[in-house]
Order: structure tokens, then C-alpha cells, then sequence
């Protein structure tokens, strides 16, 4: 059994055609492919998911294939670093698109700084017209063009990360309740690893390396204001489910009404404003407004959402149900 | 055949041979400029975009920057074909800035366009900017929107620069306003002394030639996007990323200690201050506060330049200082250091300031004060 320094893991849901896209993107790499392998999870695609991972491997080595059952992003990532055989792990989206120098990038990161956690920023690219109003920055992550340590309320967005395989074993994976689920939203299973790395490993650095980068396909469906909307609530959610992990407080019925109905009419308000009195400098359509400042209620909102149903009962009764 | 010859005055295309060659023809009106190093794919496609323009009083410049693939070919041939074109070559690739001044230096155009080996001009192109430049003797720097496409040729999307002088301006301390195949400008505006690239900047030698054409002539911005940039794997993947932000960084360095005579600026202040440009961390710390002055203070001292538009200006002081205010105050407006700045934004425009307050504090102060209210009694 021969260990690498990288495993590339992708976590992979019916997107075959993606998938196959940035395969042959990544066997173009600039390093010595005997440097890494790659791993594909594939969470119960229905889709030909299988057969472009076999295609791929019969012409290149290294390359795995792994099934797991359990839907969910979380479980996909989990399986996938019990299959890897390398020292460090690498979660790549199944979406997007890398440089021929990514892995050359993240060895020398290794090699100078060996954190125990690290990153790139990812860029939009389109495959298909996007709309006026929808900007680069809404489908990117950007920390900076600056090498560095991330501060404390800063977090590595989980489509391009790097964690040592052996810190991510004791921390015991990612957190199956935090992560997408099929075609449903999800998203809080890398912060929360993070933050849980922050507090219980503090010699480990969480680094940001800008040369890292990889390019992540906005589809569609993603550049709406729907979409968007219910992906700010989701966050909202999910940020406010990994603080009640965490022993966050409970809130009374009659404070949430009332920040409820406050959060309602501050939504209200600015979505009005910004058909009529919106700077329009800063915010060139009514769209980015609505996206930049409206939608924090929302936010707003789905943490409430969160937060009323976590102190309830029905709320646990729906979520025993579920299991 | 691959080497260089000799200008044939008879001959349909013009060859040169570094020596700047006499012209057989009347200047044309316009220069369109172009650099090939190894760009087969799309240079027929990019070649063509120009020829068919509705516009036809140009001479086209190319430079065959030591391409090793079929490019010079397909260049010969397009000579061949059409006399308005000029080949340049050198067997070396000496690099784009260096290719450009080369192309520049035996321009005869009264304007000078930029076109990239990889990307298309719409036919109306040259028509619209040299229409436009003639009607508005002040501007000599014109660039437009433009449209991103594939590899393909579908549009995926259009991008627009600021359109008045005095918001490109502003811009331009910070990033880039301009799209560098977009651009149009004046050649007298070369001969004055100042316009050649900078041959030390390998990236971002279009924004440091703008900078120094935006001292002496006035720019704009065409609304229309006339021009499609091509996004494919070769330039997707181009590992010059930070280099180019790196590079970009000096050169809104170097304009913001100009401007700011009276300060010592350090380049990580203006890497924070080109970051904040598009959008300013929601929350801000006491140690961003001074990053924060630092615009305000950039706007007193932009202001005082000449050839400002007050009422545009007035409107990019209204939108940073409700910026900032909006950044600042969500939790600190009681802060001693918050204090201080907050008081500059209302001395720079307090009905900014004010109308934030009504639009979107009150809002927040309850929610804040509410949840101090419940870690108090709750």
C-alpha cells in the first residue's frame, strides 16, 4: 500500500457531465501524478456517475472510486477520507474547474508551512449566460490576495480545502447534521470543523493561500434571485443550528414573534427602498440591493426559523421522525 | 518563410524590419493594434472582427511576438489578402509590452485602437468610438462595455466600466476602469511624451499607460458592449493572477501617495483599500478604522483636483460615506475611536449619514439593544 501527499476527494451527486469536465481537468496537473491520488465519492448518484469514474480509470492511475450510501455531503466526506491513503486530504467541489498548477500550489504550501488546515479562493466562471444584475463576486470567495492565517471569525470555504489527514481523523470527520443533503441546501459542516479545530487545536494554523485558486461553475439555477433568497435563509439556518450545538440559548415565544415581525418589516422596507431610493451607484440594478441588503433579513430570518424550532417540541418530534 | 523582410512598396502587405518604414499611403484615421504570441485557435476569428468592421479607414498592426505555432501562417495569409494590414515579427517572444511599443512606434493613425489576438470587436466598433472621439475633442481615452464568451462564441455575460470622467477617475485610483481590448485613444497623445507602455510591467501595463493618459485628457466609457473578451482555458488558468494584482497594487500605490502628499501610506493599506473598493467588510474592527480615514481623506484630496465634476463627486461622497457609516456604527457608535470617524462622515456629508440613520440604524439599534436586554434579564 503506497501513501501519496495529496488525496484529491470529490464528493460527487448526479452530476456526471461535470464530473467528467473536471476530470480530465485535473489529469493535467502539473505535479508528479505519483504524488497524489484521486477519489471519488459517489453519494447514490442516479446518474452515469460510475461509469465516467470507470472510463477515467482504466487510461489514469490513481484514481478510486468510492460509493456511499448514506445521502448526504457530510457522509460522502467522511467516507472519502477513510479511503484516502494520503497525508493530506483535498475536498474539491464536483463543480468546479482547476488550474494545471493547484496541486504544485498546495505542495509547496506543505512544504514551507505544513498548517494543519488550508485554502484557496474560488472564482465564478459561467456556462451559461448569466444575468446583468448577478455579480462575479456573489459566486466567489475571496479572502484576500495575500498569503496568511486566517483571524478568528474568518472561515476556508469547503470546495477547495486542504486538512492533514490525521487532524481531520481526530476531529472525527465532518458533522452529519450540518451538511447538504441531496438536492437540499446545506451548509455549516466545514465551519463547524473549523471552529472546532479553533477551539480545541490551537497550535493548528487554519492558512489562506491566494495562488490556490480554483474556478467554480455558477449554473443557472444558481443566479436567480430565488435560488439565492432560499440560500440565504439556509445559511441563516445552519449558522444558527451549529451555534445551538454548541449549547447556544433558547428564545421565548414571545421575543421571536416580536423579532420576527420586526425582521418582516425591515425586509419590507428595504425591498421598497430599493425600488425607489437605492444608491445606485453602489448598487447598479434593484437586484443587487435586494441581494446585499434585503436578503440579510432573511438571514435573519432563518436563523430565527432555527433557533424557534430548535427551543420547541415539535420540532424534535419532527426530527426523531426523520431518523 | 519565417524571417523578417525588407518593406516592398509594391507588394500588397508591409514587412519591418525594426527601422521604421515609410509609408506608401495617406495616414488613416485609425491604428488597430495587435499581439499574437502562439494563438492559432482564435486569430482567424480576431483578424476578421477587424476587417469587417463598418469602418473601414484603418491600418491594422499586428506583432507576431515569436509565435511558434501556425500563427504566423495565418497572419501571412490575412496580409496576403488584405493591404491594410501590417506584419511585424521577431523570431523571440520579447512579451506583450514590448510587442505593443513596437506596434505603437510605427503606428500612423490619428487614434489607436487596442484588439487581443483572442477576443472580437463588433462591426460597429471602430464606427461608434471614432464618431464619439470626434464629437467629444475633450475625451482621448474611450474604452466600452463588453460581453464575455466562450470558446464557442456564446455571450455569457457583459461587464460595464464607469462612463464619466470624473467616476473613472475615482476608479482608476483603485482598479482598472478600462477594458484593454476596448480601448480607443488619441496618438497625439503618444507623441506628447507619455504614451508608451511601461516595458517593465509584464501585467498590468494597460492600467499604468491609462493612469498617466488620464492626467493629461479626460476618458469615458461607451455603454454598449462592442467588444467581446474570450474566456477560455488559456487565459482561465493564467498562474499571473496575484502577480497582476501585485503589479496593479504599486501602481494605485504610487497614485495614492501622490495624491496623499502629506502621509505615509503602506502597501497593505492599499491593498485593503483596493479590496474595500467593491465591497466593505460588513463588520469593521478598531484596527480598520484608519483604512476607513483613509478614503475620506482620498476623497478631500480628489476633490481638490481639477477637472472634478462636483456633482458627480458629491454623489461618490455621498455613497462612501454611507458606506462606511453603515460598516462602521452597527456596533461601535458609542466607541471612542468610532466616534472620531463618525464625526468626519457627518462633517463630509451629514445627510448621508442622516438618511442612513433613518433607513436601516433604527432597525438595527433595537435589534441590538434588544439583545442586550435579554443578556441582561434573560
Amino acid at each position: 500500500m503506497n501513501s501519496f501527499l495529496i488525496s484529491v476527494i470529490i464528493c460527487t451527486y448526479n452530476r456526471a457531465a461535470l464530473l467528467a469536465n473536471l476530470l480530465e481537468n485535473l489529469s493535467v496537473q502539473s505535479v508528479d501524478p505519483s504524488t497524489y491520488e484521486i477519489i471519488i465519492v459517489d453519494n447514490n448518484s442516479l446518474d452515469q456517475t460510475r461509469n465516467v469514474v470507470e472510463a477515467f480509470a482504466t487510461s489514469h492511475g490513481n484514481v478510486s472510486y468510492g460509493f456511499e450510501a448514506c445521502q448526504g455531503l457530510s457522509w460522502a466526506r467522511n467516507h472519502g477520507y477513510r479511503i484516502a491513503r494520503g497525508e493530506y486530504v483535498a475536498y474539491l467541489d464536483d463543480d468546479c474547474k482547476v488550474p494545471a498548477q493547484w496541486l504544485a500550489v498546495a505542495q509547496d504550501v506543505i512544504e514551507r508551512i505544513a498548517p494543519g488546515m488550508f485554502g484557496g479562493p474560488y472564482y465564478a466562471v459561467y456556462d451559461s449566460p448569466k444575468p446583468h444584475w448577478y455579480l462575479d463576486r456573489y459566486g466567489s470567495h475571496v479572502q484576500g490576495d495575500q498569503a496568511r492565517q486566517l483571524t478568528q471569525d474568518e472561515y476556508l470555504d469547503g470546495a477547495n480545502l486542504f486538512i492533514r489527514r490525521s487532524l481531520l481523523e481526530a476531529l472525527g470527520g465532518f458533522n452529519r447534521t450540518l451538511g447538504m443533503v441531496g438536492d437540499e441546501l446545506g451548509y455549516g459542516e466545514e465551519t463547524a470543523l473549523q471552529q472546532s479545530l479553533r477551539t480545541t487545536r490551537q497550535e493548528e494554523a487554519i492558512y489562506y493561500e491566494p495562488r490556490l485558486f480554483v474556478h467554480h461553475i455558477v449554473s443557472a439555477r444558481k443566479m436567480t434571485l430565488r435560488w439565492s433568497a432560499r440560500q440565504v435563509f439556509v445559511a441563516g439556518r445552519y449558522w444558527q443550528r451549529m451555534l445551538n450545538a454548541r449549547g447556544g440559548g433558547e428564545l421565548g415565544l414571545r421575543h421571536s414573534v416580536r423579532e420576527t415581525i420586526h425582521t418582516l418589516r425591515a425586509l419590507c422596507t428595504d425591498i421598497v427602498c430599493g425600488v425607489f431610493v437605492r444608491d445606485r451607484q453602489r448598487f447598479q440594478y434593484v437586484q443587487n440591493h435586494w441581494y446585499e441588503q434585503a436578503f440579510t433579513n432573511l438571514r435573519h430570518l432563518g436563523e430565527l426559523y432555527e433557533l424557534f424550532s430548535h427551543g420547541t417540541r415539535i420540532y424534535r418530534w419532527r426530527n426523531h421522525g426523520n431518523q | 518563410m519565417d524571417t523578417a523582410r525588407p518593406c516592398s512598396l509594391d507588394g500588397p502587405a508591409r514587412f519591418h524590419t525594426g527601422a521604421v518604414t515609410a509609408m506608401s499611403m495617406q495616414r488613416p484615421t485609425v491604428t488597430v493594434l495587435m499581439a499574437v504570441y502562439n494563438g492559432q485557435r482564435y486569430l482567424s476569428e480576431a483578424i476578421e472582427s477587424v476587417l469587417h468592421q463598418t469602418y473601414d479607414d484603418f491600418e491594422f498592426i499586428i506583432v507576431d511576438d515569436g509565435s511558434t505555432d501556425a500563427s504566423g501562417d495565418i497572419l501571412r495569409a490575412y496580409a496576403a489578402q488584405d493591404s491594410r494590414i501590417a506584419l511585424l515579427r521577431h523570431e523571440q517572444n520579447i512579451g506583450l509590452t514590448k510587442s505593443l511599443n513596437e506596434g505603437l512606434s510605427i503606428a500612423q493613425g490619428v487614434y489607436l485602437a487596442r484588439q487581443d489576438a483572442d477576443d472580437l470587436s463588433l462591426p460597429g466598433r471602430l464606427e461608434a468610438q471614432v464618431t464619439y472621439l470626434e464629437a467629444h475633442p475633450a475625451v482621448g481615452l474611450l474604452g466600452t462595455a463588453y460581453s464575455v464568451i466562450n470558446g464557442g462564441g456564446e455571450c455569457l455575460a457583459t461587464y460595464r466600466h464607469p462612463q464619466v470622467s470624473t467616476e473613472i477617475l475615482w476608479q482608476m485610483l483603485f482598479h482598472n476602469a478600462f477594458c484593454h481590448t476596448s480601448v480607443m485613444w488619441c496618438r497625439n497623445l503618444v507623441e506628447m511624451g507619455g504614451g508608451w507602455y511601461d516595458e517593465r510591467l509584464l501585467y498590468s501595463q494597460d492600467y499604468e499607460l491609462w493612469v498617466r493618459l488620464m492626467k493629461s485628457t479626460a476618458g469615458a466609457n461607451l455603454d454598449l458592449p462592442l467588444v467581446a473578451w474570450r474566456q477560455h482555458d488559456a487565459n482561465i488558468d493564467a498562474t499571473s493572477r496575484i502577480q497582476q494584482q501585485d503589479l496593479a497594487n504599486v501602481i494605485a500605490w504610487k497614485q495614492i501617495c501622490g495624491l496623499l502628499k502629506d502621509k505615509v501610506i503602506t502597501q497593505d493599506q492599499v491593498r485593503s483599500l483596493r479590496e474595500w473598493y467593491w465591497v466593505l467588510p460588513s463588520r469593521l474592527s478598531a484596527s480598520d478604522l484608519p483604512t476607513c480615514r483613509l478614503y475620506l481623506n482620498l476623497l478631500d484630496a480628489f476633490g481638490k483636483q481639477s477637472r472634478i465634476d462636483p456633482s458627480v463627486l458629491s454623489r461618490i461622497r455621498q455613497s462612501w460615506v454611507t458606506r462606511i457609516f453603515e460598516s462602521v456604527a452597527i456596533d461601535r457608535i458609542g466607541h471612542a475611536k468610532a466616534a472620531g470617524l463618525i464625526a468626519s462622515l457627518v462633517k463630509h456629508d451629514r445627510w448621508a449619514v442622516a438618511r442612513s440613520v433613518s433607513h436601516r440604524m433604527v432597525h438595527t439599534f433595537r435589534r441590538t439593544l434588544r439583545s442586550q436586554a435579554w443578556d441582561v434579564f434573560g
